[in-house]
């Protein structure tokens, strides 16, 4: 089922990584434009994927955990591209698309699930399209709180290095990721609604011990926590920081239980 | 026609001798006027900053234009100078232009890369073109090096750091802030490096300036030279509460600001990050603050290394930049010599042709008009085959031989005398 526009587009991002990287250690814009082309190059290719699959099973793109991970992926990129362009941010990049390559090759060994015809309902669309951009949201979120983290330090040891001219200021790094952590929190809160609704609806009991649903719902406290730490103190940096990291970790245990336990959630 | 160059700079003459034959900007152009009539050069141009007086001057010779231009700047400054000779340099030639491109693009510069000097000679050189002082050459020549400045700005990092206190600071300061225009700074103390500080902060766009001093009557001082906002001393706390940036410089011989100071206004802030400059020796500002979460504490050591380290980075694109400087100065003596040829090259193909036009109109009365006309083209072609490799011998070798354009007056006579020669044969 992994098509050749698949592989180009991930062909299409390794060369892109490769120049963002570059742009990254020589400092040079040109390069960086290059990285972006091949970015949307990228995009296009995955998104065509996508669609096409889609066509071809009759499903929702994101019904398994393979097509999640492309999924996961193409929603990276495309955040990726945004922020790059609006903030010229080529330091994002040297991140966020190994990160889009590793969803990429991930899919590529996980098993495409079978179609359960549960999946079929409209509720199941939101709930995991919601989830799967608040985790998007999350991760970059995740990403500006060490970027801050480095660009900080820098600047507190007085050694202005790598990262010192090559990162934006604190100021668009805190911004970065306070409106990336809020719009997390906001999409995570509507997919965590409609997927309770919906096994509400379909399920029967027992939804609320669902392994998944319950690490699901401690990860959405953690962010929860976060935002509201954060507008009430206007705490930042290396506390935001380890907060967000454990937000992190729980969000990667949501996927690690839901494989190891089974349950209701196959991903 | 070759350039000279007479002048005095930073690197020759201290600047006891510099002040005295400086020209001021409101008098450059009566300067360029009477320098252009004195010297009896055909194109003239002055270039007067606070590092350098230089004169450019095309069609003299190098003595005499070192002789005249002497005169001159002693003349016009008043100065009594008697040994001004020993610290004037006279540069021709390739060395000339050499110089020129480099004073350009801030190489020659007191601080490297200094680009303050590449605008001071675009004034210089639109003044003198005002005054007529310019010509072909010299406006070629100056097109040249201000392209070189240019392209070396844009593709080397020579002028991208900056290497003075007060750029480096409001440099950190775009690094934890981005946006100035909505910051406060809070001037503690009226040292003279923290006004300069606080004047590269105004410069670049802040919101507002509060000004605190021990001594109320100076603050206001301050505020009347700088603008802002005063408060008295004990308001301290409040004032660090509603700024972002602080520049202290008092004479206090002990810490006027401490960590748990600090400490409590980063509270009441919010966790809003405080960036502090502490520009004086001793230190005012207790080294511990900076362990305070969202301070960023530098002292005038921490400003001076990131300075060095500016400069470092200046001196290693400097090597680009001379590279770029060696390239054009190859390209506008290639130009210029293929310009200087110009008119050799011009003598001799009209020289050629007109023999071909002699030799034709005696022939013309035993041929039809179809068969002149034929024949006229043939003889063209041939003619044109025939010197051209001629003519592209005498361009290349110019760039190879460059002593050979010192004597395209003898080779044109040649040229002429030759021809002229076979003609009364």
């Amino acid at each position: 089922m992994l098509s050749i526009t698949f592989f180009t587009a991930l062909a299409l991002y390794l060369v892109a990584a490769f120049y963002n990287c570059l742009a990254f250690i020589k400092h040079a814009n040109s390069l960086f434009r290059a990285a972006l082309i091949f970015t949307s190059a990228g995009i296009c290719f995955h998104a065509a994927h996508i669609i096409m699959t889609g066509m071809k099973r009759g499903i929702f793109p994101l019904s398994g955990r393979q097509e999640s991970l492309v999924f996961l992926a193409l929603t990276l990129a495309v955040s990726f591209l945004f922020l790059a362009i609006r903030y010229r941010l080529i330091s994002l990049g040297v991140f966020l698309l190994p990160l889009v390559l590793i969803s990429m090759l991930g899919s590529l060994i996980s098993q495409s699930s079978p179609v359960q015809d549960i999946l079929n309902s409209r509720l199941f669309y939101f709930h995991t399209t919601f989830l799967f951009l608040a985790y998007t949201a999350f991760l970059a979120g995740t990403l500006f709180a060490v970027l801050y983290l480095l660009q900080e330090k820098e600047l507190k040891a007085k050694r202005l290095r790598a990262f010192y001219r090559r990162l934006p200021s604190l100021d668009i790094l805190d911004q970065l990721f306070a409106n990336s952590m809020l719009s997390g929190i906001v999409l995570m809160t509507a997919g965590l609604a409609s997927g309770i609704y919906w096994a509400h609806r379909e399920w029967d009991q027992g939804w609320q011990s669902d392994p998944k649903v319950i690490s699901a719902i401690c990860t959405w406290l953690i962010y929860l926590a976060l935002t509201s730490i954060r507008t009430l103190t206007g705490w930042r940096g290396k506390r935001m920081a380890v907060i967000a990291l454990a937000g992190f970790v729980s969000m990667l245990l949501t996927f690690w239980i839901a494989a190891l336990a089974g349950g209701r959630h196959v991903f | 026609m070759r350039l000279i160059i007479i002048g005095l700079s930073h690197k020759t003459a201290p600047i006891e001798v510099r002040e005295q034959v400086t020209i001021p900007e409101e008098l450059l152009p009566e300067a360029n006027r009477r320098f252009h009539e004195e010297s009896g050069s055909g194109e003239t141009m002055i270039l007067s900053t606070c590092n350098r007086i230089e004169a450019y001057l095309f069609g003299a010779d190098k003595e005499g234009a070192r002789d005249k231009t002497i005169k001159f700047l002693l003349d016009f400054s008043h100065s009594g100078l008697t040994d001004l000779d020993r610290y004037t340099y006279s540069l021709d030639g390739e060395e000339a232009v050499e110089h020129l491109f480099k004073v350009a693009s801030g190489l020659d510069s007191m601080v490297i890369g200094e680009a303050q000097v590449t605008g001071q000679l675009k004034a210089a050189y639109a003044i003198a073109r005002q005054e007529e002082t310019t010509g072909r050459d010299l406006n070629r020549l100056m097109s040249y090096a201000l392209f070189t400045a240019k392209k070396i700005r844009s593709d080397t990092k020579i002028s991208e750091l900056p290497v003075s206190v007060s750029s480096v600071a409001v440099e950190l300061a775009k690094k934890i802030f981005e946006d100035l225009s909505q910051r406060k700074v809070l001037l503690i103390g009226a040292g003279k490096m923290s006004r300069l500080a606080a004047r590269g902060f105004l410069s670049s766009g802040i919101q507002k300036l509060h000004i605190i001093n021990r001594t109320y009557e100076k603050a206001c001082l301050m505020s009347e030279e700088l603008g802002g906002q005063v408060y008295s001393y004990d308001q301290m706390e409040n004032c660090l509460v509603s700024s972002d940036i602080v520049i202290v410089s008092t004479g206090a011989r002990e810490f006027i600001l401490g960590p748990e100071l600090l400490g409590r206004v980063i509270k009441q802030r919010k966790n809003q990050p405080l960036f502090i400059i502490d520009i004086t020796v001793p230190r005012n500002v207790d080294p511990a603050v900076n362990q305070v979460d969202n301070i960023f504490l530098y002292d005038i050591d921490n400003l001076s290394s990131v300075i060095g380290s500016h400069m470092e980075t200046r001196l290693t694109e400097s090597e680009a930049a001379h590279r770029i400087i060696s390239e054009e100065v190859n390209g506008y003596l290639h130009f210029s010599r293929q310009r200087e040829l110009g008119p050799l090259v011009r003598s001799l193909r009209e020289k050629v042709e007109e023999i071909c036009r002699e030799e034709l109109q005696c022939t013309r009365d035993n041929m039809s008009e179809e068969e002149y006309e034929k024949m006229r083209k043939i003889m063209f072609r041939t003619v044109n085959r025939l010197s051209h490799p001629l003519i592209q011998q005498i361009k290349s070798s110019a760039d190879e031989y460059p002593e050979l354009l010192n004597s395209r007056d003898f080779l044109e006579n040649l040229v002429k005398d030759a021809f002229e020669l076979e003609e009364k044969e």
